[in-house]
């Protein structure tokens, strides 16, 4: 028999009641459910694919901690506030390695995009690949405010108010620095537009 | 100014972050302006491409927050056990040790009081004062003379209403 907790209408709130009541398979909807944004969101930040996969198992980890704790606040959204736990987690990983992150190339040899790429290999999922990767590619190499600013929103799905709160600056300035974050990325792919048509000609 | 205001104003727009009445307002000027249309027609496509650009996690890092999920799901139980127990454990030691106490007090107190009331002392005030090397102590024996000068008057009352009678 379906579980009736386990649907798309099913709202967090409840799925994380459920949870904190000792169903498991809650906390698997809520983790199937904001996987992706999560991730990306990590990964985007911290320009790293093996320090993104570490990070969000440490974020989902302290998410269950500190729900079996009763420290969500079921009025806040969930996802903003994982994000938030994310984004502190990532801030704590710039700290302890004291530099800046390492740009790890293994988006171009991505294994997870080769794995689904051998599933479904049919050729429009292979340019929706492509150019899913071009745009992570693209969205690193923006300034870090204006990247923090575009993932938190887009990924994170925060609002500017919140983003604002968590980064201390005007709602005014967080939606300046998206406007230029969206600028850049248009120069970018313009730029990468050029070099790979030079690239041809040669 | 006026064209950057514009291009933040999309961008709430793009993002559902103006309030209904401020949306339908603005959607007006959008219809009204070509240049306008041409940007929230720009930043919408690229809002739209990055959502597109979501990585998905290995399956390898979900099993593992899953296992973790499972594995500590005994320890929240066992520990949720030991602490109701640990805390009906402790209520239950605060109890015992506190009647215990009382206990202790009433009867270290009435001993004391027979004793003193069995042991006839001196009724010099020097030789008490010795004794007990306490003022509280003397105050209490002078308390328990009082009782005994009071319990003698209240026989000889009676002794003398029984002979008028």
């Amino acid at each position: 028999m379906e579980n009736p907790l386990m649907n798309n209408k099913t709202q967090d709130k409840d799925l994380i009641k459920a949870f904190m009541a000792g169903n498991d398979r809650c906390f698997n909807e809520l983790l199937n459910r904001y996987k992706g944004k999560v991730f990306t969101t990590i990964y985007l930040i911290v320009k790293d694919r093996e320090v993104a996969e570490d990070l969000f198992q440490e974020v989902m980890i302290k998410v269950v901690r500190m729900i079996r704790s009763g420290k969500y606040n079921e009025e806040g959204k969930f996802l903003p506030w994982v994000v938030r736990i994310a984004r502190n987690l990532a801030i704590d990983h710039f700290r302890k390695v004291q530099r800046n992150p390492i740009q790890n190339e293994s988006d171009d040899y991505d294994i997870f995009n080769s794995v689904q790429r051998s599933e479904a290999s049919s050729e429009e999922k292979i340019i929706k690949d492509e150019n899913a990767r071009y745009i992570r590619k693209l969205i690193q190499q923006l300034p870090d405010k204006q990247r923090e600013v575009l993932v938190m929103r887009t990924y994170g799905e925060l609002s500017f108010k919140e983003i604002a709160d968590i980064t201390d600056v005007s709602i005014n300035t967080a939606l300046g620095r998206m406007r230029y974050a969206l600028l850049n990325l248009k120069k970018l792919a313009g730029e990468s537009e050029k070099s790979r048509a030079y690239e041809e000609t040669k | 100014m006026k064209k950057r205001n514009k291009e933040k104003d999309i961008i709430r727009f793009v993002f559902d972050e103006m309030k209904q009445t401020e949306a339908d307002s603005f959607l007006t000027d959008l219809c009204s302006d070509d240049e306008l249309w041409d940007t929230y027609e720009e930043v919408d496509e690229t809002v739209a491409q990055l959502k597109e650009a979501e990585v998905l996690p290995s399956q390898e890092s979900l099993d593992n927050i899953m296992a973790f999920v499972e594995s500590s799901k005994d320890d929240v139980q066992e520990k949720a056990q030991e602490d109701n127990s640990t805390f009906l454990g402790v209520k239950l030691h605060k109890l015992l040790t506190v009647a215990m106490a009382i206990f202790l007090m009433v009867g270290v107190t009435s001993s004391v009081y027979k004793i003193r009331r069995s042991q006839n002392i001196s009724p010099d005030h020097n030789n008490v004062a010795q004794t007990f090397q306490d003022e509280d102590l003397m105050l209490d024996w002078e308390g328990s003379q009082i009782d005994q000068s009071l319990e003698e008057i209240r026989s000889r009352i009676e002794i003398l209403m029984s002979e008028d009678q």
